[in-house]
């Protein structure tokens, strides 16, 4: 088959493995929303767009920041190590966002058994493994296309063709590195979340690589707020330590590549030893990737083809069922569900992120304490994530309809369900940034109460949000949503669990204006917030339907 | 006394109708079939019952509950396996049939007691633990036949149940339905195998292009597709005037294939 029939090819798959991707996620499409393909196909459409858009925004802005740093950055005093670390940042961020931005994606596609049929067709073993790794690389393309242009081009312009080239072969390394870890934990993931061992121990595994992903995400993208800092640590350890520091971390992955750059860009600046040590691992660490490449291909085609065998727990137990009451017995559910899918467990890393970007919008308000306008804001922003939580929660059980569609189940009941995760979550957040505000100086210790007071309203928002969901997309049913491929969805929850949220603190600001009398404000949120909740237990149960 | 009625319901979807005016009935006690070519409106007609779809006009109930008003109502009764598969492919059947067995608020002790009976008649233990995207079809097929008689339903809805089971339990199904229905339950069920039609069920009904062309016991439809003796194979081909289709699909694959 020719390049450009195989390429074609290829494409179609991985538009197949989108639509799967959709539908898995989305199966009351199959059962109501069915009516118009159309619809599914347009959304599909613009989801991938919106990715795609969203991809090329996060790569641009790191590309912005690495040069940035690579030519200005503060007092140029050592250019050389600016370069560098620049260089290095940027391979290693587009790591990060390739790796993590389609983990999810990845394990789908392992699990959707796409390339069987284009193994019912002649093709040599070989040519199937160029497909698979091809239909992978469509799905990639356009991140893989924007990491190979944005900083190779601004690299020729800065300092010249031979550093572009460096660039672009560096970027290239750097993705076919990526892809390969990228399956491999792919790959890993997906038979430990699929072997249904329920030992503690494995729960704890799983949960902890799915904390990890989230957290290794929020800690990758925020690595460039700490760029100067981190250029400044370099350089004094490598004062402090001698060159054998700069020699050590040439000799790692993405370093060697940003000090070979800079050793050719700034000539001999940097000591002999490091550009020695940077140009051999630099060709090392090509090799590696020439081998990935070859390797993941392999992978592919064996894990697409034939699945992953996942551990089958030879069944010594009893055959029996056990029984709870309906409403816990959902929540376990959906928590089992969670644990088992790697896109599902970050939000459970929620709170934690709210209270990581709290921080800084903290710490940045000018000296004389903390006062409680800092805290409404955090606390608003605690809201907007809210209401994501709660689509996010939706999309547990995308899976199931054939079970769910069989079950006496209340829509008010899957929404209670639904909401007593989400308020959990909320009490977290909350908590969480009343630690982040403890952590500073406070004009008065009642500052720490409001975000304890407004816990009520995350009743409210959880149950507003899921209930205007079922209402838009579900005529007042039930329905799974999939945040990816139904952007509005997310639109829509953002304002309402914002414009919910943000009542009781308007409440608290307006009574402090009037009377500055903090626990008069504090009485008004909590007024406030318990009446929203009161309110979204009587009327929403209203607009559902069964 | 009917357990289930189906007056006049239309359904469509944009401009395809695909259920047009149907109407039928189901007794107490009997194995009612619903038969018809791929798209006939089989598949709509049963979400109609489950209260899944709503129709555009006419109305359906199940134990004189209109699915409509009262889904859960008619959920709480019926056992349903869907045409689909869409289970919960990351949890196990044990996690799966606890879960079931919370939300029906079912006893612990009975339906402990039918779970081991019918995983031991399916020879399903291996796999009791195993999580369901690992099984194979039928091995889901079965999970989901277990989860619809965890309640002892007194009414059977099966959209296609021999798709993908094996020899024995294909058979053990066979044996099932009967048991169900000498206990007093009643069955509606839908299939393309006609064998499995004639030998099981009291009643059919068939359905072409969303219409109802021929319902009864085989004699009566014998009777009103005027062929005499024939196989209900032969009787279906006839009322969905698929009988000229064959044979020309038939001629036209004869020649396609001749190498
Ligand atoms: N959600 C939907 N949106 C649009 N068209 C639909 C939808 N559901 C079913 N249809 C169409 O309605 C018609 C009847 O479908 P139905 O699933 O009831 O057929 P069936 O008799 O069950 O067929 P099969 O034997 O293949 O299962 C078909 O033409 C189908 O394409
Ligand atoms: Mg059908």
């Amino acid at each position: 088959m020719k390049l450009y029939e195989r390429w074609r090819m290829a494409g179609v798959i991985a538009s197949e493995i989108r639509f799967q991707g959709y539908l898995e996620s989305n199966p009351s499409n199959l059962a109501r929303m069915k009516e118009d393909p159309g619809k599914i196909a347009r959304a599909v459409k613009s989801a991938s767009i919106i990715n795609t858009f969203l991809t090329a925004i996060i790569l641009i802005l790191i590309a912005i920041m690495s040069i940035a740093t690579s030519v200005v950055g503060g007092a140029p005093v050592y250019p050389e190590i600016q370069m560098a670390i620049g260089f290095s940042i940027y391979l290693l961020l587009s790591f990060v966002v390739l790796f993590f931005l389609n983990l999810p994606t990845t394990t789908a596609f392992f699990a959707s058994g796409v390339m069987k049929l284009p193994a019912t067709l002649p093709l040599s073993l070989n040519e199937l493994e160029n497909l698979a790794l091809l239909v992978f690389a469509r799905v990639f393309i356009a991140p893989i296309i924007i990491i190979m242009t944005i900083y190779p081009v601004a690299c020729y312009l800065i300092f010249g063709p031979i550093i572009a080239i460096i660039a672009l072969v560096a970027c290239a390394a750097t993705i076919s590195l990526s892809i390969g870890s990228l399956i491999r934990v792919a790959k890993w993931f997906h038979r430990k979340t699929h072997s249904a061992d329920e030992s503690k121990l494995s729960i704890i595994v799983r949960t902890a690589a799915m904390m990890g992903v989230a957290i290794g995400m929020i800690a990758g993208y925020s690595i460039v707020s700490f760029l100067p800092e981190l250029i400044q640590f370099i350089v004094q350890t490598s004062t402090a330590v001698g060159v054998g520091f700069l020699a050590a971390l040439a000799l790692v992955f993405p370093f060697s590549f940003g000090f070979l750059a800079s050793a050719i860009a700034y000539g001999l600046a940097l000591p002999p030893l490091t550009i020695l040590v940077s140009a051999v691992s630099s060709v090392l660490y090509l090799v590696l990737a020439v081998v990935s490449y070859r390797r993941s291909g392999c992978t592919l085609r064996s894990v697409a083809l034939e699945g992953i065998s996942t551990a089958r727990t030879r069944s010594i137990k009893e055959v029996n069922v056990h029984v709870m009451k309906p409403l816990p017995a959902m929540i376990r559910k959906d928590l089992k569900l969670a644990s088992r899918n790697i896109g599902s467990g970050i939000v459970f890393a929620f709170p934690v992120l709210i209270a990581v970007i709290a921080y800084p919008i903290i710490s940045m308000w000018p000296d004389g304490g903390i006062g409680s306008l800092i805290a409404l804001i955090v606390i608003e922003y605690g809201n907007l994530f809210a209401g994501m939580t709660i689509v996010m929660i939706m999309m547990f059980d995308a899976q199931g309809a054939s079970i769910h569609e069989s079950l006496p189940i209340s829509t008010k009941l899957t929404l209670t369900s639904k909401t007593v995760i989400a308020v959990a979550l909320y009490i977290c957040s909350m908590l969480l940034l009343t630690i982040t505000l403890g952590l500073h100086s406070v004009i008065t210790p009642l500052i720490l109460i409001i975000p304890l007071v407004q816990i009520p309203t995350g009743y409210a928002i959880a149950m507003s949000v899921g209930s205007a969901i079922y209402r838009v997309r579900g005529g007042g049913r039930v329905v799974a949503i999939n945040l990816a491929a139904d952007q509005a969805i997310g639109l829509l929850a953002g304002v309402i669990a914002a414009l919910i949220g943000i009542i009781p603190l308007v409440g608290y600001g307006l009574v402090m204006i009037e009377t500055g009398s903090h626990i008069l404000s504090l009485l008004m949120q909590l007024a406030l917030a318990t009446l929203e909740a009161m309110l979204a237990y009587r009327l929403v149960p209203m607009i559902l339907k069964d | 006394m009917a357990v289930v009625s189906v007056n006049r319901v239309v359904k469509s979807f944009g401009n395809l109708v695909a259920v047009n005016d149907v109407s039928f009935e189901i007794r107490e006690g009997e194995i009612y079939g619903l038969l018809g070519p791929n798209g006939a409106g089989k598949t709509t007609t049963i979400k109609v019952l489950m209260g899944l779809l709503d129709p555009d006009s006419g109305f359906a109930t199940v134990f004189d509950i209109d699915p409509q008003d009262d889904p859960i109502g008619v959920k709480n009764l019926v056992g349903y396996v869907p045409e689909e598969e869409q289970l919960y492919d990351s949890l196990t059947p044990r996690e799966l049939f606890n879960f079931i067995t919370s939300v029906r608020s079912l006893s612990r002790e009975k339906t402990s007691k039918r779970v081991r009976g019918m995983v031991k008649a399916f020879n399903f233990k291996d796999y009791y633990d195993s999580m369901i995207v690992t099984l194979s079809h039928g091995n889901k097929q079965k999970t989901m036949l277990i989860a619809a008689l965890l309640h002892a339903p007194r009414l059977l809805i099966l959209d296609e149940p021999f798709s993908g089971l094996d020899v024995r339990t294909s058979r053990i199904m066979k044996n099932i339905l009967r048991i169900h229905t000498d206990t007093g339950g009643t069955i509606l069920l839908s299939t393309h195998v006609m064998e499995v039609a004639q030998g099981l069920c009291d009643r059919v009904g068939i359905i072409a292009n969303g219409v109802l062309v021929g319902e009864g016991t085989l004699d009566e439809l014998r009777k009103q597709s005027q062929e005499e003796g024939a196989t209900l194979e032969e009787v279906f081909l006839a009322l969905t005037q698929q009988e000229d289709e064959v044979r020309e699909g038939v001629d036209i694959l004869r020649e396609a294939l001749t190498r």
